[in-house]
């Protein structure tokens, strides 16, 4: 008997655990006409307007370009500047500090898109908010479970980096609690071994992380005025730490409502299977065709202030990862990673160095 | 009394009766006169002074006089006048028997008219006076001849138990043969019938059941217990003619479902543990949104809005580890009634259903033990008596999974526990056959951690009182005041931010409730009731240092609902039978508080509050609700019957929850200024029809709801530690509607039952789905079920199970973009636009060993069954994560993907 109880639990044990498998469910695909407009005008020497304008991606996962007549940036005080036309779905304009288009602190704008086909998509005005400056980063090593990519599956404990920050929580000059956004980059060193022997070289490789993210913080939920070392980020250890990295944190301004829909973004692209999960729902958007005003859109169009605050993680404080170069070939004439070869072989990278790297 | 003071007192009442009948045809014509004065004598001296001074003798029953002093005062008058005046300040008078005997009775027998089945019981009784035949009789012998009453009648009640459990037996049948008298058990196993006097044979039958038929004497009102005993052989032997199975078709209630511990026991269930709530699920028009989810769905009603009570305590979460399992323990129950859409008045609250838990008491003569061993969980029940009058029964469950997920080689799993445990602990006291006192308590914890990842730890605590009174024995009182406490916490082990949210609901209730004339046909059930609820709505606490920031606690809120409530049940005619009834609630929200006002014709969100109001106590809102409850019930045939219902219901209190299912922490957010109660209109007509000697039940009913002052939850709603809830809700309302057929085999070697329902629950919210009706999370329009139980003894049974949902609504995907930082954002269709796969579930069990023999002190029992026998992965919910070329891919998340045997060992000491 008792070896049919350990049979039992054997099974029990084997079958107890819930599974996800891919299942063929028909979507409703009519979004042929829906269009997704993100725009940020962000205050800086020189401030710098840029938007994304596209049609959405259908189920079928096609995305089909947009024509646009126009693109109009407005402020409070009546102005409008005309953003140039691209031939992409980006346009992005540098607007010097001594422009007549004024962007100062507190004002609100808006912004204006006329499609090609008549369309008139008009954002609500978003007020430009001083942006309080990050007095520091921290970094630290912390263990996640995670799950192993392997036939045997299973969690095993992995070494990640954490980067908390810490800074006013307050709107600078008002003094009133802000809602922050974080947006991130690193620029990590990494040398190459050309294989045919000739002198290595040292690239700054810059690139965007987090891309499956949005961090932002609402400290009037609870009325705090500092932010005090909050974890804002936790990245895996691979290569880029092995000589050396800068994290680089975004620290960016929002309006309440911009904050409402970045949070609705965070919830949206963060949902996971679970039997707790909340209902997705649609992000709203600021854009609204005031002619149609069944006409949906989506995204968003803010005003931003962004502090830019950075901390060197050296090899050591990383853990001393392995580096990728040099990759071991059974020919050694053959170029099996092309950073390695010619680390000027990706994209973002070149040989100088940022002044501001120690 | 012993055999000689008997006799003497039978022959002294068979005087009395030739006494009375002479006494009522002659009068007293002649009165002689005599002087005597007597002061502080018996009425032994008095009489013999008299008899010393008339020629009349004075017979008398001493131990009616015994401790009595008497005083006379006759100066030349007559005796008739002297005793007249004194008797005159005491409850005794005189009867002449004959010319020279005075017999001296009770007044009130005076003026009494004496039956027929009087005067022969007495006959009988004074033939039977000599002591061998009295010794000889082999029957039951019910009351006294002391308190034989004139009419000729008695009150027999008694208690029918069943003799393994002790417990009382529902809807067995009391019939005394030759007669019209006859009764039914109650909730209790009581009865009350009213039978002539003498010898009568009596007749107890109830399914499963040996009948049991026994001589009984019958001399004035009394008590006869009785205990049945497991019917041990074929089921076919059984005979099927009790009156109560006949109740689905003659009782006016409509839309109710009664289980009882022993059809929950039998049913497949996963990992091998009893389920009310898997019972439940299986009966017409009642669902739930997956499996692993808390809580069911009645009718289109929503999780929140079934009443769930245990014996009048309500239970505010009935899950174990997150709903795989209930907290109710089988062994525990007596038996479940689910009330579905029309609703008795003494229940309110809920809207959708009430589900009526009621637990047994223990076994008043004999101790028992029984135990359970499962796969993840054991049990051990406990009963027996203290002293003559008291009895107790505990029972404990403990999960014990943790251990073993110790032993496995999987990282998640072993940094995950689910465990559980509860205890219920009961004792009755009875003070006499009319009254007792129960003194129960509950406690069920339960811990889940999932990878160190999120968790939640909730607890219930429940203690009560009940008091029952029965008041001329056609009135019975039933007061309970209980006390409960329920508590939650989540945890969310987040890195960044990880966090506790806690939440807590305390009530104090109090009911009173009067059931007058309880076994008539016509009866009235009346009362009040009153709830204090305290709820302290939501904290989150940072579970690291350095993360204050996320600290937040909303004040506590209170709220009384109280009622008043009354259901008389009338029957106008052998065909049809009316019961209406009323409850009028009325609730309170208590301060403090501070409540915000909001802009008129703008949408209720923070930036348009244009102030907010202080309250420092007292009554801050008070809502009413008149809720009339009605059906009729028209026999159309002697086995077929149509009825229809209709009520009206209020709700208090609503759970806060936008997820598929309530999680343990879901808020119970009492009514406020800014959230009004829900109401709802519930409409039912039903035929009814029983075949083959009530073996067979079939329904076919039709129902409909309309739901007002129904809210949803905007998108992305913020629901946790939120100080202004009501700017996360909109107002709307909502409609249900459906059809159920069900056919049952109550017995046989083969039985079982099938139901199959269609039923649609949907909303009309102003904000979601551009203001058009959608259809809510749990709106499943096809279900259907099937049981099939093969039992050729009773020592062996297999049971079968097999359950189909429509798949119930989901919101999908239809497109999406990419942000500047490459984040891919999809855009989800409007609410529940889509529906995920269909459920579908075959379940089965396989018992050995219920075999019973009396002369055996234990019993064991095996059972395996497979829960989900076809390994069907059913989806609980579906996702869609971003595939290739942001092409999004639809995914579902089956809870219970495989099949789950699980082997469980009972054995009870006899």
């Amino acid at each position: 008997m008792m070896r049919l109880i350990k049979v039992m639990i054997v099974l029990f044990f084997v079958s107890a655990s819930s599974c996800i498998s891919d299942i063929d469910l028909q979507a409703p695909a009519d979004v042929d006409r829906l269009l997704a407009i993100q725009a940020q005008l962000t205050k800086g020497s020189p401030h710098v307007f840029f938007a994304s304008i596209a049609k959405v991606f259908d189920f079928g996962g096609r995305s089909a370009p947009i024509r646009v007549r126009s693109v109009t940036l407005a402020n409070e005080l009546g102005q409008e500047l005309i953003i140039p036309n691209t031939d992409t779905e980006e346009y992005r304009l540098e607007i010097p500090t001594d422009s007549e288009f004024v962007i100062e602190d507190f004002m609100t704008f808006n912004l204006e898109v006329v499609t090609s086909d008549g369309r008139v998509y008009t954002s609500s005005f978003e007020q430009l908010l001083p942006v309080a400056q990050v007095e520091q980063l921290d970094v630290e090593i912390i263990t996640e479970l995670e799950q192993q990519e392997t036939i045997i599956g299973g969690l095993e404990e992995v070494e990640k980096l954490q980067i908390s920050v810490t800074s006013p929580a307050t709107v600078p000059t008002t003094n009133d609690l802000g809602r922050f956004r974080w947006t991130f980059e690193e620029v990590y060193r990494q040398s190459d071994t050309p294989p045919d022997g000739s002198d290595s070289k040292t690239c700054y490789v810059t690139q965007g992380i987090g891309a499956t993210v949005e961090t932002t913080f609402d400290p009037t939920l609870s009325g705090v005025t500092r932010i005090e070392n909050l974890p804002i980020f936790v990245n895996n250890i691979f290569f880029n730490y092995a000589e050396g990295n800068y994290f680089i944190a975004l620290q960016q301004s929002l309006t309440p409502t911009a904050f409402t829909y970045f949070n609705s973004v965070s919830e949206v692209i963060s949902r996971e299977a679970s039997i707790f999960n909340s209902p997705a729902g649609r992000v709203q958007s600021n854009f609204t065709n005031l002619d149609d005003p069944n006409d949906e859109v989506f995204g968003y169009f803010f005003a931003t202030s962004i502090d830019t605050a950075r901390i060197f993680i050296s090899p050591e404080m990383a853990g001393s990862p392995r580096n990728l170069c040099p990759v071991t070939s059974m020919r050694p004439t053959d170029c099996p990673s092309a950073a390695c070869c010619d680390c000027l072989d990706q994209e973002a990278s070149t040989l100088d160095r940022p002044v501001w790297w120690l | 009394m012993n055999l000689i003071n008997r006799a003497i007192y039978i022959t002294f009442l068979l005087l009395l009766t030739f006494v009375i009948g002479y006494s009522q045809n002659v009068d007293l014509e002649i009165d002689t006169s005599f002087t005597l004065s007597l002061s502080n004598k018996s009425i032994a001296e008095i009489a013999d002074n008299i008899g010393q001074l008339t020629d009349k003798q004075i017979f008398f029953k001493s131990e009616d006089h015994e401790g009595l002093r008497y005083s006379i005062e006759a100066n030349n008058i007559g005796l008739y006048e002297a005793l007249d005046k004194m008797f005159a300040e005491t409850k005794f008078s005189y009867l002449e028997y004959g010319d020279n005997s005075i017999v001296v009775v009770p007044t009130y027998l005076v003026s009494e008219n004496f039956s027929a089945s009087y005067f022969q019981l007495l006959e009988e009784i004074s033939e039977e006076s000599d002591d061998s035949r009295i010794k000889r009789y082999d029957g039951i012998t019910v009351g006294n001849v002391e308190n034989l009453q004139p009419s000729g009648k008695a009150n027999v009640s008694g208690v029918v138990i069943d003799g393994q459990t002790g417990e009382g037996i529902i809807g067995a049948t009391i019939q005394w043969l030759d007669t019209a008298s006859s009764g039914v058990t109650d909730v209790d196993g009581s009865f009350t019938t009213n039978v002539e006097v003498g010898e009568q044979i009596l007749q107890i039958q109830y399914i499963g059941y040996q009948t049991i038929t026994k001589k009984v004497k019958i001399l004035s009102d009394g008590k006869v217990d009785l205990t049945m005993e497991k019917e041990a052989v074929s089921l076919e032997e059984i005979v099927i003619s009790e009156r109560s199975a006949s109740e689905r078709v003659e009782s006016t209630q409509i839309s109710v479902e009664r289980i009882s511990a022993k059809e929950i026991k039998k049913l497949p269930s996963f990992l091998g543990e009893p389920d009310v709530i898997q019972s439940l699920l299986i009966q017409p028009g009642v669902s739930n949104v997956g499996e692993g989810s808390i809580g069911f769905n009645v009718r289109g009603g929503d999780v929140d809005q079934n009443l769930i009570i245990q014996d009048e305590a309500l239970i505010f979460n009935t899950s174990h580890a997150l709903g795989f399992f209930s907290t109710f323990n089988t062994d525990m129950i007596k038996g479940v009634d689910l009330y579905k859409g029309i609703i008795p008045a003494q229940f309110g609250g809920r809207l959708a259903s009430v589900m009526d838990v009621e637990m047994r008491d223990g076994n008043p003569d004999e101790y028992k033990l029984r135990a359970g061993i499962g796969v993840v969980s054991g049990k051990l029940t406990f009963e027996g008596p203290i002293g003559d009058k008291t009895s107790f029964i505990t029972g404990l469950r403990t999960s014990y999974g943790n251990w073993i997920l110790g032993l496995i080689d999987v990282p998640e799993v072993q940094n995950s526990n689910a465990s559980f445990n509860d205890f219920n602990g009961r004792i009755t006291h009875r003070f006499s056959d009319k009254s007792s006192l129960i003194l129960a308590g509950y406690l069920a914890n339960d811990d889940f951690n999932f990878n160190n990842e999120f968790g939640f730890d909730y607890s219930t605590k429940l203690g009560q009182v009940i008091y029952k009174n029965a008041f001329k024995d056609n009135i019975l009182s039933e007061t309970t005041l209980s006390y409960s406490t329920y508590q939650s916490t989540q945890s969310d082990f987040d890195l960044i931010t990880p966090t506790d949210f806690e939440n807590n609901i305390d009530y104090f209730k109090f009911k009173e409730l009067i059931t007058i004339n309880p076994s008539g046909k016509f009866r009235v059930n009346t009362g009040f009731s009153s709830i204090l609820y305290l709820s302290e709505p939501g904290k989150r606490i940072s579970t690291i240092d350095g993360a204050q920031n996320v600290v937040a606690e909303l004040d506590s809120e209170k709220g009384l609902e109280s009622a008043v409530f009354a259901d008389l049940k009338i029957p106008v005619s052998d065909k049809i039978s009316v019961s209406a009834g009323l409850r009028l609630s009325a609730y309170q929200q208590l301060g403090p508080a501070d409540v915000l006002t909001y802009a008129p014709d703008l949408p209720r969100r923070i930036e348009n509050a244009t102030g907010s109001e202080s309250f420092d106590g007292g009554v801050v809102a008070s809502y009413y609700g008149i809720e009339p409850r009605a059906s009729v019930r028209l026999g159309v045939t002697d086995n077929s019957s149509v009825k229809a219902g209709y009520s009206r219901t209020t709700q208090y209190i609503n759970q806060i929850f936008n997820t598929d299912s309530p999680t343990p922490t879901s808020q119970w957010q009492l009514s406020t200024t800014h959230i009004e109660p829900t109401r709802s209109h519930n409409l039912s007509i039903g035929f009814f029809q029983n075949l083959a000697e009530n073996n067979y039940e079939t329904s076919l009913s039709i129902f409909a709801r309309r739901i007002d002052k129904l809210f949803d939850y905007r998108d992305f709603a913020d629901l946790l530690v939120n100080e202004h809830l009501e700017t996360e809700l909109l107002e709307g309302e909502g409609r249900a509607y459906g059809a159920e057929l069900s056919i049952k085999k109550k017995t046989g070697v083969i039985n079982g039952s099938f139901s199959y329902t269609y039923s649609r629950s949907q909303r009309l919210v102003a904000g979601i789905n551009r203001n058009d009706w959608y259809s809510s999370n749990f709106d499943k329009p096809h279900e259907g079920s099937l049981v099939l139980n093969f039992q050729p003894n009773q020592r062996n049974n297999v049971s079968l199970n097999f359950t189909y949902a429509q798949g119930r609504p989901t919101t999908p995907p239809v497109a999406g973009f990419v942000t500047p930082e490459n984040v891919f954002v999809p855009i989800f269709a409007e609410r529940n636009q889509e529906r995920i796969p269909d459920f579908q579930r075959l379940d089965i069990s396989y018992t050995f060993g219920e075999g019973y023999k009396k002369d055996k002190k234990f019993r064991l029992s095996w059972t395996l069954s497979v829960y989900n026998i076809l390994a069907r992965e059913n989806a609980f919910s579906v996702f869609f994560s971003r595939g290739a070329f942001n092409v999004p891919r639809a995914q579902q998340l089956s809870v219970l993907g495989n099949a789950f045997p699980a082997l469980t060992f009972q054995i009870e000491l006899l």
